[in-house]
């Protein structure tokens, strides 16, 4: 048999496989590379063809519609919510209406928040919670659903803010940046996905990455390693979840003021007098309201700080210029091997999306 | 970033940052002959051929591998009369770095170039996978980069002869379009990771790459630790009797070991072997670009701009724009 017919049965092979049916059937059938070159091997041995498999559904044409579009009575979740970015959101989150629980670790950080909500918002609590470990997420989706019934918006917000090199950081350094900024969002996954798609209200998971997950910059290695991967995290989420009623978000902030009281004009309680702050960052509320309007569109990347646009392209940029002469011909076969993963469709749909206007980035509603 | 603590004490001032560079890092491996290279997970696959192409241009080069079989087929394939140092070797295992670099050390003397090419090939979802699953793959295709570089770094800038760091991520280290979200997030990360490197060790003697291949004709089921249907039972061989590979559309591997050595010795931030997957990349960046976009919103105070000047910009990119439109002789050259 020559290996140009069984290179065909292999691209009919792959090509048959679609990428709805192939969340499911991904771990049962061994997944994409086998698909490729299964009909191949099998008539290289004489045997029988697979049967044929059943023709994709038509790439969707619009991106995913927002599940979570109208905040209200609804259920937030918000890691390290006691203070900086996190209180902003879960305040933005509590002004939009939601029932807010905030993750906390301190006492008085958590005590210096709760003032900060205004009064006669749904209800606030917090929860002693410790993002790593995935016993930790099972006692809080209990909590949270014997205080509210449900949940509907998970904000993985903890971070580790270290500013070692990555080429000085100790592997335990290491692992404790991955175990919070990316394995911490893998965990809230599998114990509350089932949760969100089993009550089918609509969900949605952000994570707070950085403008370092977009923009590798200066030489804190390690936070920015770790961030990418966060967004790198998001983005598969959104591949997988796409056909699904819960939306995801990367949250990427630029220079934010951390200290939540700095617009209240008191001293923030929870800080020791003279502290760092970012005076002309923006404001933590400010923030959350773009997360939240992100969530509202569901938008797939959430960039609060477009002043970072430019070098962002820059790094873009690089990559593309990556791109090798073409010294001999590609294959043709082999780029019909590659088709199902040379493109991908969530970001043609994204582009589109983002350009709809809306009324603006800071409004809580869709 | 400008941190402004409260008043009245004022910042002190900050010492002047020393001066971007004008070009990109200068190919701190560029002659490889004689040098020492380690490649993990080289018994097999991309491994195999990146450590072929290595031995065929003239380096030392010291096999990664955890199956005695695996090596034994993979020994005849390297050019006869070629140095080569098997090493057996757990790249999940920390200690396991420190004995390789020994083991390397004693028999070579130095260590130039590594290449960390062992990777968990899980097909798991992100949204459905096992906490040991996700553990499993961060522990091969993240943490044993660190790892390595935590054992090997030093070394190489203790001997200082130009060095090279090269980490094998994949073209779903660039775009996620294969619904493999474990394996996808990971070699995200580890692009990431190389490209922190870079910005930390422009101005040493060491150079960095990420290397991104498409499809390459290898057993895709290699550290899975599953048996590939493709070899089970009676399988085609080669004419030297290996097992026939699984994807004859694909890349050869030796050829993608010679673009690896390629982007090493023009230290290449980026080392990108298969164009077709270059347009659906840029729809990616085009996604993260139109979402950082101001379109319609206020404008940003320039104060803050200001404050965050210095993670605004990295000076690595548009140098390593400047290095990549040079003429080459060819991408699959061993030698500048």
């Amino acid at each position: 048999m020559s290996r140009k017919k069984d290179t065909k049965a292999s691209i009919a092979a792959a090509h048959g496989v679609d990428r709805r049916q192939f969340i499911g059937a991904t771990i049962a059938t061994g997944g994409l590379l086998a698909s490729m070159g299964l009909g191949q091997y099998a008539r290289a041995q004489g045997a029988s063809a697979p049967a044929p498999r059943p023709p994709p559904p038509p790439e969707p044409t619009v991106s995913q519609p927002a599940p979570l579009r109208d905040l209200k009575g609804k259920v937030a979740y918000v890691t390290a919510g006691s203070d900086g970015i996190g209180l902003g959101i879960a305040r933005a989150a509590s002004n939009a209406g939601m029932k807010v629980v905030i993750g906390y670790r301190n006492d008085e950080r958590l005590a210096a928040a709760l003032p900060l909500f205004k009064p006669g918002n749904a209800g606030v609590i917090g929860v002693r919670h410790d993002v790593v470990g995935r016993e930790g997420w099972q006692k809080l989706l209990d909590e949270v659903k014997s205080k509210f019934g449900k949940l509907h918006l998970v904000v993985n917000n903890a971070g580790i803010k270290t500013l070692k090199p990555a080429s000085q950081a100790t592997p335990e350094e290491w692992d404790y940046a991955m175990a919070v900024n990316v394995t911490a969002i893998v965990q809230s996954v599998a114990v509350i996905l089932p949760h969100m798609l089993e009550h089918g209200e609509g969900g949605h998971f952000v994570t707070t990455s950085s403008m370092s997950g977009l923009l590798p910059a200066v030489t804190a290695g390690v936070y920015s390693a770790t961030k990418i991967a966060a967004v790198g995290v998001m983005e598969a989420l959104r591949v997988e979840l796409e056909g699904t009623n819960i939306g995801t978000s990367a949250f990427c902030p630029g220079g934010t003021n951390t200290d939540n009281y700095a617009a209240s004009g008191q001293p923030n309680p929870a800080r020791k007098a003279g502290a760092r702050r970012f005076g002309n960052s923006m404001d933590p509320l400010e923030a959350g309201e773009r997360v939240m309007n992100g969530v509202v569109n569901n938008d797939l990347f959430i960039v609060s700080h477009p002043e970072f646009a430019e070098g962002m392209k820059q790094r873009f940029d690089a990559m593309m210029a990556s791109t090798p002469a073409v010294e001999t011909p590609i294959p043709k076969a082999r780029i019909e091997l590659e088709q199902r993963v040379i493109r991908c469709g969530i970001y043609e749909r994204e582009i589109v999306h983002r350009k709809k206007s809306r009324k603006s980035y800071r409004t809580t509603e869709a | 970033m400008a941190d402004t603590p409260a008043p009245p004490a004022a910042p002190p001032a900050r010492p002047p940052r020393p001066p971007e560079p004008k070009f990109s890092q200068p190919a701190p491996l560029h002659d490889l002959k004689g040098k020492v290279a380690y490649v993990t997970a080289s018994s097999d696959g991309i491994g195999l051929g990146i450590a072929r192409a290595a031995a065929n241009a003239g380096m030392k080069v010291c096999v990664g591998y955890r199956n005695e079989e695996r090596l034994k087929s993979a020994l005849p394939l390297f050019k006869k009369g070629s140095a080569i140092l098997p090493v057996k070797h757990d790249v999940t295992d920390r200690d396991g770095w420190a004995k390789a670099l020994e083991q390397i050390k004693k028999e070579f003397g130095k260590l130039h170039l590594m290449v960390n090419n062992a990777g968990n090939k899980s097909r798991a979802l992100i949204s459905k996978v096992s906490e040991q699953d996700w553990a499993d793959a961060v522990a091969v295709n993240f943490t044993a980069t660190y790892n390595s570089v935590v054992a090997c770094l030093p070394h190489m800038l203790e001997h200082g002869e130009g060095s090279h760091i090269v980490v094998t991520s994949s073209m779903s280290g660039f775009l996620p379009g294969s619904n493999l979200g474990v394996y996808t997030a990971t070699k995200i990360g580890v692009v990431g990771l190389i490209e922190a490197l870079r910005v930390e060790l422009e101005g040493t003697t060491v150079g960095t790459s990420a290397f991104v291949p498409g499809g390459v004709n290898t057993d895709n089921y290699l550290g899975t630790g599953e048996e590939n249907p493709f070899r089970k039972g009676k399988v085609d061989t080669m004419p030297n009797g290996q097992p026939r590979p699984a994807n004859p559309a694909g890349m050869d591997p030796l050829e993608a070991g010679e673009r690896v050595l390629n982007g090493v010795i023009n230290n290449d931030l980026f080392i990108v072997t298969h164009p077709e997957y270059m347009p659906g990349t840029k729809q990616r960046l085009d996604a993260m670009y139109e979402s950082a976009l101001s379109r319609g919103d206020v404008p940003w105070p320039e104060e803050r701009a200001k404050g965050e000047m210095i993670t605004r910009f990295t000076g690595i990119y548009p140098r390593e724009i400047e290095h990549r439109q040079k003429k080459r002789k060819s991408f699959r050259s061993t030698t500048v």
